[in-house]
């Protein structure tokens, strides 16, 4: 409302912040910056995406330190001086910063290197079996009908495999020259072991999407590309891909260290990776046998794949929560609600009673 | 749930693992034992972690476990142990259903044997005397079904023709009346009597139902007697007075007392007597089987009392520290020798291994007794300076130690790699440039076969870096223990190098470690346990598809010690057998003669150590009254 002045002329209103506010340029949003501004208010997924980092940034290392830092190798073996003359590993010293293993070897070094050997396999096997999942699901969830039936049955066969006694079977035929088809691939190893692991998870992952898709596939806006003449690989891709996201990278950051896990259980069953690759997995398997009597041996790696394992969960829940439009609303809401409450109390309408106004930053 | 709740959740659960973890004692404690006098009574409760693989069929079985079963409590054969250890003649064989040593005639040929009179076969069959014939039918089922230990029955006139389908029986086994049993040989044998100590030679009883059965109660049962054993020892299988053989054998049912991988039930056998080998002490002996269940597991159920021992040939570690550290369990583990020997077999028909300076150099190159620290330590064996057991020599050898470094340290050692690096260049097809490495193409990615396991893939792993260090690199490939024995009895499959070869002897006598291991003519074409292809000839080498032509042998050797009567003669001939296998052959690499390590509950009174079955001997141990199960 313009307020009229003596002269009858119009009396412009003194600029307040508000006003130069809204003359400000109003700037949009990405969805990319909503994202990040989402993700990075999350102090847990921060602290999560730290730690991961942290982890790279060692296993990436792993060489220098060894080489230039400590002085031992990941093979290299003490056994006059870090074990007892039963064979009893020695604790941690100025030289051995975590002790050494059943085998005489440097147990710091070790984890480094693991952590190499456990983030490239889970990370290298859950991409494998995202994609291979993912695809699967989509097709079986979108295509309905024969598809559907032929993908899902193919995928109860994978799940119903025994799966440690086809890869004690693949290491015992393939372990040895002169090996079996597929060379490298079907040899005792990194390789191996991903694409084991990848091979028998995927149908996992591909029930959980084919779920999602049979119900976004009669949204409204699948309706309304499909009548823009949009292809079918186009509204897979476009419309509904995104719209799983979310549960895809939540389930994804929950197999990361599950695959960890399995590979431990490959390896010691020999068609993991060989004793001379070291893993996390690998080493929290020889634990076992020692840690009553050499503590060290389960601990560091045992913090190790803890840290990890929290790290990845933690940064998948602030992904989900700053991807999922459901749960930003619930967030909207939740923060709105809050507000409302603040507002109240500022006139002192909570209870009935008068309360000063408080500044509120 | 909350980020806050489950980072909190985390730490506390951080928290228990950490209260978990005890720190053991570290004080010193030896072994002891509980001398108390042995009364008769009680349950004795045996816990195991595996199974016997052929379900006790005598004629079957392979390995050790059962064995010692038959032994102590099962079967009684012509001759057989005292249960006790070497010191106390434990390695010697004494008349058991035989009368006395046998008579044998001038040229070492014949035997004749005469059976204690009067003794019979526990339930059903209890009024059923032990007879000659019995022993027949034992070794003709044995050829029959396979049995693998029937080599070394080979030397009695007529077997192969039998085993071969040539013959219906056995020429050279005669009964001459039913107490009078003669054995033929094709040639001498100063082990005979220990050929007869074997669960493979134990009596059949006819079938009372069926008299013309081939095999008596085992008829039909080709491939599990087991659940049918009648028993000739002191102890049956709970429920055999249950078994009715006058039905077909597909509508026989096995005895309650033996259920196929979860347990079985001796009792004392009514018709045992006239036995001085075997005391008997208890009861019953109930034997539970958990298997795959953690060995320290089972150790802790002992140490606790619930069962009073547990069948093994070591303690974990974990256990090891805690027996040493708490005086009070003192007089509950014992360590004993074993005659079982751990060693690394090298292929003479692969390269680089068909060179005997490389194989020289490889003997020079490991480090023993790092192996051995892994293993255990001393508590885990004696350092291997040969491949014979000292005891099955006499002790001839305990000096002996050709490939000698400082410490038995190896290529870990600078002197021991020195002599390791001095032999390799004197292979100069491997060794071009006289560096002591071997520099060609055949000295890398050699497959190595080991086994999975903490300690073993240790080990595996020493090995390799000991290797290394003179230019031998391997390729260790760790498989489940059924695997890597499937890869390594393949002749065919040319194994470079085995990591984990081992033997226990089957009886007290040299021979037991090279008949099978050592000589050519047993070159199999499935279940080969000569890895090295020891002795192979042309034509075998040619067969298995090896491109080598020749590799050395001792056969004659082994036939001469094999047909050496039993005495000083016949240890000295073994120990230069051993000489020869070590120097001139040097195909393995020795590493320990292991040690075994028993525990008992503390109800366990005599302990003794047979070792024959290189076990406790259950049928000389007692049980405190009232102690444990009653």
């Amino acid at each position: 409302m313009v307020q009229l002045g003596t002269d009858a002329e119009p009396i412009a209103p003194e600029p307040t912040d508000v006003d130069e506010d809204i003359n400000q340029e109003i700037v949009g949003r990405s969805p990319m910056q909503i994202f990040w501004t989402r993700f990075f208010r999350d102090r847990f997924a921060v602290v999560g995406l730290i730690v991961i980092a942290i982890i790279c940034a060692l296993a990436l290392l792993a060489p220098v330190i060894s080489q230039h830092v400590v002085h031992h190798g990941p093979n290299d073996i003490y056994l006059f001086q870090m074990t007892t003359s039963d064979g009893i590993p020695k604790g941690p010293n100025k030289q051995f910063w975590f002790g050494a293993d059943n085998a005489g070897q440097d147990l710091f070094v070790r984890v480094l290197y693991g952590a190499r050997t456990s983030l490239v396999i889970a990370l290298f096997a859950t991409g494998m079996e995202m994609v291979i999942g993912v695809t699967a699901g989509i097709i079986a969830g979108f295509y309905r009908g024969k598809t559907d039936t032929a993908i899902s049955r193919f995928s109860d066969i994978v799940l119903s495999l025994p799966v440690l006694l086809l890869a004690l079977g693949l290491a015992s035929a393939c372990g040895v020259p002169p090996g079996c088809p597929g060379g490298p691939l079907l040899r005792p190893g990194l390789l191996l072991v991903s694409f084991i692991i990848a091979l028998f998870s995927w149908p996992y992952l591909s029930r959980i999407v084919r779920g999602q898709v049979l119900s976004l596939r009669e949204k409204e806006f699948v309706e309304s590309a499909r009548a823009m003449g949009a292809s079918n690989a186009r509204i897979m891709r476009k419309e509904i891909l995104p719209n799983i996201v979310a549960p895809i990278i939540v389930y994804t950051t929950l197999i990361i260290p599950a695959n960890i896990l399995f590979e431990a259980a490959l390896s010691y069953l020999g068609v993991g990776v060989p004793r001379s690759t070291p893993s996390w997995g690998r080493e929290l398997s020889d634990a076992t046998t020692w840690f009553q009597v050499a503590w060290w041996m389960m601990l560091f790696p045992g913090l190790f794949l803890l840290a990890t394992t929290l790290a990845f969960n933690l940064v998948g829940d602030g992904l989900r929560d700053a991807l999922d439009p459901r749960a930003a609303a619930m967030s909207f809401r939740r923060q709105h609600q809050k507000r409302r409450e603040h507002k109240a109390k500022a006139k002192g309408e909570v209870q009935g009673q008068p309360v000063a106004i408080e500044e509120h930053g | 749930m909350s980020r806050v709740l489950r980072v909190v959740a985390v730490l506390a659960v951080l928290a228990l693992v950490a209260g978990a973890c005890t720190k053991s004692s570290t004080s010193a404690s030896s072994p002891g034992g509980s001398s108390a006098a042995p009364v008769k009574g009680g349950t004795l409760r045996i816990i195991m972690n595996s199974d016997v693989t052929h379900t006790m069929d005598p004629q079957i079985e392979y390995y050790q476990l059962p064995f010692a079963y038959f032994r102590c409590c099962l079967l009684r054969t012509l001759f057989s142990y005292n249960g006790q250890d070497a010191a106390h003649d434990g390695t010697k064989v004494f008349p058991d259903l035989a009368d006395g040593d046998p008579q044998v005639s001038s040229d070492g040929l014949t035997y004749t044997i005469h059976l204690k009179q009067g003794l019979k076969y526990g339930d059903p069959l209890g009024n059923v005397s032990i007879t000659a014939p019995d022993f027949i039918r034992a070794i003709e089922r044995g050829y029959t079904v396979g049995g693998p230990y029937m080599g070394y029955y080979d030397i009695i006139q007529g077997a192969s023709d039998y085993s071969s389908g040539k013959a219906k029986t056995i020429s050279g086994m005669k009964a001459l009346d039913p107490n009078t049993l003669q054995i033929t040989l094709t040639k001498p044998a100063g082990d005979f009597e220990y050929r007869f100590a074997m669960a493979a030679s134990a009596p059949i009883p006819p079938n009372p139902s069926d008299p013309n059965a081939k095999f008596g109660v085992a008829t039909g049962h080709d491939e599990s007697y087991g659940p049918f054993l009648v028993a000739s020892g002191p102890y049956e299988f709970q429920g055999s007075d249950k078994l009715d053989f006058s039905v077909p054998p597909d509508k026989q049912k096995p005895v309650s007392g033996y259920k196929t991988g979860r347990s079985m039930v001796f009792v004392r056998n009514p018709q045992w007597q006239d036995d001085s080998l075997r005391k008997a002490y208890v009861n019953q002996i109930d034997v539970t089987i958990h298997v795959g269940e953690e060995a320290s597991t089972q150790e802790k159920a002992v140490l606790n009392d619930e069962y009073d021992t547990v069948f093994e040939n070591g303690v974990t570690p974990e256990t090891l520290q805690t027996l040493k550290g708490d005086p009070s369990l003192a007089g509950q583990w014992f360590k004993n020798p074993s005659y079982g020997n751990y060693y690394i077999t090298m292929n003479l028909a692969v390269p680089p291994f068909d060179d005997l300076n490389v194989r020289k150099a490889v003997n020079f190159a490991i480090n023993k007794e790092g192996w051995r620290r892994l293993a255990g330590g001393e508590d885990s064996g004696s350092i291997a300076t040969h491949y014979t057991p000292d005891p099955l020599l006499n002790n001839l050898l305990k000096d002996y130690n050709y490939y000698a470094t400082p410490d038995n340290a190896g290529a870990d050692d600078p002197a021991g790699l020195a002599s390791a690096m001095d032999a390799m260049k004197l292979a100069t097809k491997y060794d071009t440039n006289g560096d002591g490495k071997c520099d060609v193409a055949a000295c890398n990615n050699i497959t190595a076969i080991g086994v999975v396991g903490t300690q073993s893939e240790a080990q595996d792993a020493l090995i390799k870096s000991n290797l290394a260090k003179i230019g031998i690199n391997i390729n260790t490939v760790e498989l489940s223990n059924d695997a890597a024995y499937n890869k390594i009895f393949d002749p065919k499959a040319h194994i470079p190098m085995v990591l984990f070869s081992g033997w226990l002897m089957d009886y007290p006598d040299a021979y037991t470690f090279y008949w099978f291991t050592n000589y050519g003519g047993n070159i199999l074409d499935a279940y080969n346990t000569n890895y090295g292809m020891i002795g192979a000839t042309p034509a075998q080498l040619n067969k298995y598809g090896y491109k080598v032509t020749s590799v050395p042998g001792m056969d004659s050797t082994i036939d001469k010690c094999a047909a050496t009567p039993a005495g000083d003669a016949r240890y000295q001939c073994w120990a230069d057998a051993d000489k020869e296998l070590n120097e001139q052959i040097a195909a393995y690499v020795p590493l320990t003669i292991s040690t075994n390590i028993n525990i008992v509950s503390s109800c366990v009174t005599n302990y003794t150590w047979d070792v024959f079955d290189s076990q406790t001997a259950f049928d000389q141990i007692g049980l405190k009254p009232g102690c444990g199960k009653s």
